[in-house]
């Protein structure tokens, strides 16, 4: 397993840019997710990658092997890449076992490999002599992987390899795949618009908007630190919140009450990033403990309530302003629709010049 | 940009491309001397030829023939159809089998079967119920499989929505089933627009028996031309309302197939009726040529097993046909690669171009390759290679068909997936795509081989002196009135398009047509 580099990679189709310089790094045996909206390039980024098509312009090294120049094309059989396509691709006409020994020399196709690989996919052995059509979705993924795995790939590269399967199967087969990507220490760049699975399985998460890369940072940080609202908005709920920074700063006023900034300003107009799960309710009866001391907690009605169970979205309206913001709260005891309630926030906020 | 991957595509396109459009124009060939001869023949010759009382004649049997063929066969085949996927009639997966089965007996031979035992037969009357018995199961495949895909979730919807159950066929289910239903009569229509053997058997003359009587009687170049213009002209009219149909025609998706059967009428004191009707529809289509056949092989005054005229005929047939059907299915490939790969306007365009030589009936094709042969290429005149020409462009719609369905099984993204398991071009084509295409492009080649075996008309006019086929042996011993002569040769024929028939039902079921 190498390290992956691309810089400076454009390509457009009959005139119309579809990536325009793209930059990334991914490091030696991490998952990389490229996240983005449908139409944004991700997968004609992948497929560069993997050296079905050329780009315009642009380096692409494996560790230290440069598989694309402005001189220098390899093609795709030479690249060493595992691609795991969206629909799983297996060939139709083979059975699981040929299928994931496809990429290795005839002499080692009997050999053990085939064990370890279906192992490592957590596959029983038995599935070995079934047919694609005989499996499951996401027993089609795992063998996928399986193939792509086998020939012992520098980078293993997946294009939305869980959209085509439902809710439940979806991050089961996701934590499967990258257990089994860690386990074999695989280089992986992993293609999704998929918020949740961009940052839950992997280790950095580029954030890719009009063939570009906007952002390109570890989940934690991109959730908390985005660069602009688009991508605040992007990769998370979040409430966008009109504000002014104070004499001081290093705080800001807005319809929540006076706020704490991650970073100090200069004082004039911003907008505050908060996210969800930051704002707490406390009944309206009982006096607000946890606010900032001398600062009067904002009064909001509930407006709505989404229920998911396990916790449940409550969307607030913010007197006297009528400000819109959305609360994440725990689902043990959700609030009615039509309560009055007290805000606060929780930790720091981020600021973004007003726009 | 000059990247290698650019460069690899671009190879390997442009002598595929080349070898499209030069396949395209060899299909081309005889509409384009039929248009070429109307225009240098000029108007006011052309009308001359064309205003005689004779024509007049042909105009309104080749009409009436074709109005009333697609008529009985549209009812016929979606009764059948209804009959057998909708209601309880009993042996249900045998009447599927046995309504089917016409299509394995040539037209010309149920014809044969039927005017060897009365010659009531001859005449309008005759000839539309012979061919609609052998043409009817172009309507029936396809309209069955159309019912047995139906999401039977629409019917319910209808009765939910408080219809009732007949008001739901007529208002529901009978529209679903216009594609498939429409689509069938046009085939019907184009097949009796080229049918010869069995109307020339039964005299009821046709722009084709015409056609084949001016150029046998007096090798009369212009007036047989002319008739041929003017039959094209009718098979256009039918072409342009396929062509219009399966272009808004939906395909159905792989595995969409309905998981719950539909509801089943219950056929109560129908049920009777409903049985004597297939029975006697069976006994006319299949009991009737069979019967007649068995019995001049058996009790008729001249059969004779000439065993070696036999074995020669039929050699000649096989090995013609292998050689078409090789030839056939190459042609095929480019064309067929265009459509799926390339697809855009190229792509079609090209694979519209050999449908098109579908629509024309043989009778035009030969005499085409005839006329253009004896002007411009003389050497292949009267030789095999034009015979196998003609039939590789009469035939060509069925291969492709079949080759672009294969094509389809085998999508570009597995052979990306081989590329990148490190397996180059060459493996890959080994490994992944001719192991996927295979099955596809040899059930291709064979109804082509099927399809050649059974040729008549084409056969008559191009083949080389002193080629014998079964068609020709069969012909001219009827021609002659030697029925119980004709008989093995006819029974040869049938036992050797069975299998064919079993792939064509096949496809007309998948909605794709020949």
């Amino acid at each position: 397993m190498t390290s992956l580099t691309m810089t400076g990679v454009r390509k457009g189709f009959a005139g119309v840019p579809v990536l325009c310089g793209v930059d990334l790094d991914v490091p030696q045996g991490s998952i990389t997710a490229v996240l983005g909206p449908s139409g944004c390039g991700k997968t004609t980024l992948l497929r560069i990658l993997a050296g079905f098509l050329a780009p315009d312009a642009g380096r692409i090294a494996f560790g230290d092997t440069v598989v694309v120049s402005d001189h220098r094309h390899v093609p795709p059989q030479l690249r060493r890449v595992g691609y795991v396509p969206q629909e799983g691709a297996l060939f139709p006409h083979l059975d699981v076992a040929a299928n994931v020994t496809f990429g290795l020399p005839r002499r080692a196709r009997r050999g053990d490999r085939l064990g370890a690989v279906l192992d490592l996919v957590e596959l029983p052995r038995a599935l070995a002599a079934r047919r694609p059509h005989e499996l499951s979705g996401g027993q089609q993924q795992r063998v996928a992987l399986a193939r792509a795995l086998a020939p012992g790939p520098a980078v293993v590269l997946l294009d939305e390899p869980f959209s085509s399967l439902d809710a439940g199967l979806r991050s089961a087969t996701g934590r499967a795949i990258t257990r089994a990507l860690r386990a074999a220490s695989a280089t992986a760049v992993l293609v999704t618009h998929d918020q949740d699975e961009a940052l839950s399985l992997a280790d950095q998460v580029a954030v890719m908007r009009d063939g570009t890369l906007a952002q390109v940072a570890r989940p934690v940080d991109l959730y908390h630190a985005p660069v602009d609202t688009a991508v605040a908005t992007f990769v998370g709920g979040a409430t966008l919140l009109p504000a002014t920074v104070t004499r001081s700063g290093d705080t800001a006023r807005s319809a929540l009450g006076e706020l704490q900034m991650v970073d100090p300003l200069p004082p004039g107009p911003v907008s505050l990033l908060v996210r969800p799960e930051q704002i707490e309710l406390v009944a309206a009866a009982t006096p607000a403990t946890n606010g900032r001391p001398g600062v009067e907690p904002a009064v909001a009605r509930v407006s709505e309530v989404c229920f998911y169970g396990h916790d449940a979205a409550v969307h607030l309206i913010v007197a006297p302003s009528g400000t819109q913001v959305v609360a994440r709260v725990l689902g043990v005891d959700p609030p009615e629709v039509g309560a009055e309630v007290h805000l606060a926030v929780r930790g720091c906020v981020r600021a973004y010049a007003a726009s | 940009m000059s990247s290698a991957g650019r460069r690899r595509r671009h190879a390997s396109g442009v002598p595929v491309l080349l070898a499209g459009i030069a396949v395209a124009a060899l299909a081309l060939v005889p509409l384009g001397f039929v248009v070429v001869y109307t225009v240098a023949i000029g108007p006011s010759e052309g009308w001359e030829l064309l205003v005689r009382p004779r024509i007049g004649e042909l105009v309104a049997n080749t009409t009436k023939l074709v109005a009333g063929g697609i008529a009985l066969c549209l009812v016929v085949g979606t009764g059948c159809a209804f009959l057998v996927e909708r209601t309880d009639l009993p042996m249900r997966r045998v009447w599927y089998a046995l309504l089917a089965a016409p299509l394995a007996i040539p037209a010309f031979v149920n014809g044969f079967g039927w005017i060897s035992l009365t010659h009531r037969v001859e005449g309008f009357a005759g000839a539309l119920m012979i061919v609609t018995l052998s043409y009817f199961p172009l309507v029936y495949l396809p309209v069955a499989a159309s019912l047995r895909q139906l999401d039977p979730a629409l019917e319910e919807a209808a009765f939910a929505l408080g219809r009732s159950p007949l008001r739901t066929v007529l208002t529901v289910v009978l529209p679903q089933l216009r594609p498939a239903a429409l689509g069938g009569s046009l085939l019907v229509g184009l097949h009796l627009l080229a049918e010869f053997g069995a109307l020339q058997m039964l005299r009821f003359p046709t722009f084709t028996t015409a056609i084949y009587d001016q150029y046998r009687s007096s090798f009369n170049g212009p007036a047989a031309n002319m008739i041929a213009s003017v039959l094209v002209l009718f098979c256009l009219v039918l072409l342009l309302g396929e062509l219009r149909l399966r272009g808004s025609r939906r395909y159905a998706r792989v595995g969409a197939g309905a998981a719950r059967s539909a509801a089943q009428h219950q056929l109560g004191r129908w049920r009777v009726p409903a049985l004597l009707g297939v029975c006697g529809l069976a006994v006319l289509a299949l009991g009737v040529p069979a019967y007649s056949l068995v019995r001049w092989l058996v009790v008729g005054s001249s059969t004779e097993f000439p065993i070696t005229e036999l074995a020669l005929a039929t050699a000649t047939s096989v090995s013609l046909a292998g050689v078409a059907a090789v030839v056939t299915t190459l042609l095929a490939l480019p064309v067929a690669w265009l459509a799926v790969r390339r697809g855009g306007v190229v792509g079609t365009a090209l694979e519209r171009g050999t449908y098109l030589a579908n629509a024309l009936p043989g009778i035009v094709v030969a005499l085409a390759f005839v006329t253009v042969a004896v002007r411009y290429v003389q050497p292949v005149y009267q030789t095999h290679v034009l015979l196998v020409a003609a039939y590789a462009v009469l035939f060509l719609p069925r291969a492709v068909v079949s080759v672009r369905a294969a094509l389809e099984q085998a999508p570009p993204l597995l052979e990306d997936v081989a590329g990148s398991l490190g397996s180059g071009p060459l493996a890959t084509a080994r490994r992944v795509t001719l192991p996927l295409i295979l099955p596809g492009v040899g059930a291709g080649a064979a109804l082509v081989f099927l399809a050649v075996v059974t040729e008549l008309t084409a056969t008559l006019l191009l083949s080389p002196l002193g080629t014998s086929t079964l068609a020709t042996e069969f012909w001219s011993r009827t021609s002659s009135v030697a029925y119980g002569a004709a008989a093995p040769y006819a029974l040869l024929m049938i036992v050797l398009s069975v299998p064919a028939t079993l792939l064509l039902g096949r496809q007309l079921r998948k909605g794709l047509g020949p």
